[in-house]
């Protein structure tokens, strides 16, 4: 079995200065990426490796506290692996 | 924790409605509006109507096959070219007429569709049997503002698991809060599954479809059909995830070749397989990669997509489009200058069977949207949505809640009282909670990487055989057989992935079940060994049910001596 832990999740910037704790993004999150620290009233980004990066966060944000950033190539699959495509995807 | 999993919170509704999306969201409105005295309550894994997932994956854009349009010609058209005779006719039909309703609906609603100045609503010209035009991002908070005005009752960050039955009939179903890891119990005269389609967690902005609804359905003992199309495919580029829909006409080989000339006809409607085939084969054959020359991208190009999402004025979505285009150009890897396209796996098993109702084969079950499109037979040969027809996602879910409120509130309101099984909710909440007992194990993340890897790739996804359909169903079934070693390290966000993989490796292996079964090639489904459509003995629905743990097939003829149009 093959681990893929070493991979870099999108980065999801909330400035904790900014927020103020309308819970918007994390009403508009589906993908459960953005919590809510009912301490200290602020939204973090608690799992930022499910994030689809639509962005969605940033446009609902009132008070423009979030910046979300891909970290691009994303995780996918391979759709031409070396092993099966011996002759090329192999630029010169 | 033991102590949070003894808490069970219980909620009692007429109507239960698993998954807030458009689908759920509308036909929650219609069932009140029908009538009001109605009990609706909309459970979602993330919060009801302020979710953005559809809006953004559906960009916006809705069919309509409006009256100036010939309801024959679209049905027609469909057959020949995207469905190859595997649609169900008289629900096309269906679809044609209310998605005029719809249009209406949401005009009520005060979503507008975009028009033309001369008040007709916008098309394409090289898409001459339908209309192609599209609302605003924020439709989805207008639905949300009328449910709430309506009363509906929404539960929100609640992960639904199981349907439950009783004597065969469904009764509600059981989840749990993905913050607190609270156990749910919902209970209802009648339950409508919006949960949408299966995406395997591989494409960024489908990633949401993780196949949870068609799981239940099916374990609860809820009839499948046409999961063998479950492939559907968009070209991107990976240094930047951009994906380049309508591109099929400008791509080619290392060799300066056009793709489209050799592997699709011109003026295909959308992406036909062809395209993709052909860049699998030449890279095997050492013309890769393949480039996308964005000059020509309008070239051809029916959907000239890029222009077509932005020749109206919508503010919210020209917001959500300019803010993805300008993080691509700032954030993509290195390489992005150079326009390497593949295959972008996209999905799309919507296989829940369906009659005209949107009633399942259970008793007091309906799905609706994405969670059943395939299976009310509306897609034919390819995976729906958007079935090759853009706009077709949106307009489906919504077409489809149109198509069942009535009968979904009709049932309710003659409907006695729910009676819920106390055996087998206990049942489920020791099932559910059972994976948190491996504190530490497998990482739940990576495993659902292995099962995106034996699902997505073209050689398993696209060209199909038996040695590979095999090869995939063991993988699979080795990702199922270790699932007790998975751990969600005591964090129910990662118990609520935990039970995706479960579902998504699920609807895995009844997609290549399905694919095994069906030996021969039509539309989206490819076999090398089977090339040939053949309408002998392949004119029929491959139906998949649960018996016992084991996959039982069998077959739904499709009623051609009744249809309009039959294969020539």
């Amino acid at each position: 079995m093959k681990y893929h832990s070493n991979y870099t999740a999108h980065v999801i910037k909330i400035d904790i200065e900014k927020c103020i704790g309308c819970k918007k993004c994390y009403h508009t999150c589906h993908m459960d990426v953005i919590r809510f620290d009912d301490k200290s009233k602020k939204a973090f980004a608690k799992y930022p490796e499910e994030c689809c990066t639509c962005n969605w966060c940033e446009i609902i944000c009132p008070v423009k506290a979030i910046e979300v950033i891909p970290r691009n190539p994303w995780r996918m699959p391979v759709a031409f692996p070396k092993e099966f495509y011996p002759k090329s995807y192999i630029e010169k | 924790m033991a102590n949070v999993e003894n808490i069970e919170q219980q909620y009692s509704s007429d109507i239960l409605i698993i998954g807030g999306g458009i689908a759920g969201l509308v036909a929650a409105i219609k069932m009140k509006e029908y009538d009001s005295t109605l009990d609706v309550l909309i459970v979602d894994k993330a919060t009801t109507g302020l979710s953005g997932s559809k809006a953004n994956k559906g960009a916006g854009v809705l069919q309509v096959i409006p009256e100036n349009k010939d309801v024959d010609e679209f049905i027609e058209y469909n057959l020949k070219n995207i469905g190859h005779y595997l649609n169900d006719q008289d629900l096309m039909r269906k679809y044609a007429y209310t998605s005029r309703e719809v249009v209406k609906d949401l005009e009520r609603w005060g979503i507008p569709c975009m028009r033309e100045e001369d008040g007709s609503l916008s098309g394409l010209e090289a898409l001459p049997h339908w209309c192609l035009t599209a609302i605003d991002l924020d439709f989805m908070f207008k639905l949300h503002k009328i449910a709430n005005q309506l009363g509906i009752k929404m539960v929100n960050k609640t992960q639904t698991v199981e349907v439950l039955t009783n004597d065969n009939r469904a009764v509600g179903c059981v989840g749990f809060n993905i913050i607190s890891g609270e156990y749910a119990v919902f209970k209802a005269k009648a339950t409508v599954l919006a949960t949408g389609s299966c995406n395997w967690d591989v494409a960024h902005m489908w990633r949401s479809g993780r196949g949870d609804g068609i799981a239940a359905a099916y374990r609860a003992g809820a009839e499948l059909r046409n999961a063998e199309y479950a492939n559907f495919h968009n070209v991107f580029l990976p240094a930047g995830m951009s994906v380049q829909v309508g591109s099929q006409y400008s791509l080619y080989n290392k060799k300066g070749e056009r793709l489209s000339d050799k592997y699709c006809k011109e003026n295909e409607c959308d992406f036909d397989i062809g395209i993709f085939l052909g860049m699998e084969k030449e890279v095997m054959e050492g013309n890769g990669p393949i480039v996308w020359e964005e000059s020509e991208f309008f070239n051809n190009n029916p959907l000239a997509a890029g222009g077509l999402l932005f020749k109206w004025n919508r503010p919210w979505a020209d917001n959500f489009h300019w803010r993805e285009m300008g993080k691509e150009e700032k954030y993509s890897s290195d390489n992005r200058w150079k326009p390497i396209a593949e295959p972008l796996f996209i999905g799309e098993l919507s296989a829940v069977k369906t009659d005209h109702n949107m009633k399942t084969t259970i008793e007091g079950l309906w799905a609706i949207g994405d969670t059943s499109r395939g299976g009310a037979g509306m897609s034919g040969a390819v995976a729906g949505p958007p079935a090759r027809m853009r706009g077709s996602g949106l307009m489906w879910a919504a077409v489809s809640s149109l198509l069942c409120y009535e009968d979904v509130a009709k049932t309710a309101k003659v409907s006695a009282e729910a009676e819920i099984d106390a055996v087998q909710v206990a049942k489920f909440k020791e099932e559910i909670y059972a994976p948190m007992k491996c504190e530490k194990g497998l990482d739940v993340r990576d495993n659902i990487h292995n099962l995106k890897e034996t699902v997505a790739p073209p050689r398993f996804s696209l060209r199909k055989n038996a040695d590979r359909i095999d090869e995939a169903l063991d993988m699979i079934h080795e990702i199922q057989n270790r699932l007790p070693t998975i751990s969600p390290q005591n964090d129910y966000h990662l118990l609520g992935q935990w039970h995706d993989l479960k579902n998504m490796a699920l609807c895995g292996e009844l997609v290549f079940t399905a694919a095994m079964d069906r030996t021969e090639s039509r539309g989206w489904h490819v076999r090398e060994d089977y090339p040939e459509r053949d309408d002998k003995n392949w004119l029929k629905w491959i139906v998949l049910k649960n018996d016992n743990g084991k996959i039982a097939i069998s077959y739904d003829d499709i009623p051609m001596d009744q249809y309009k149009f039959k294969p020539e």
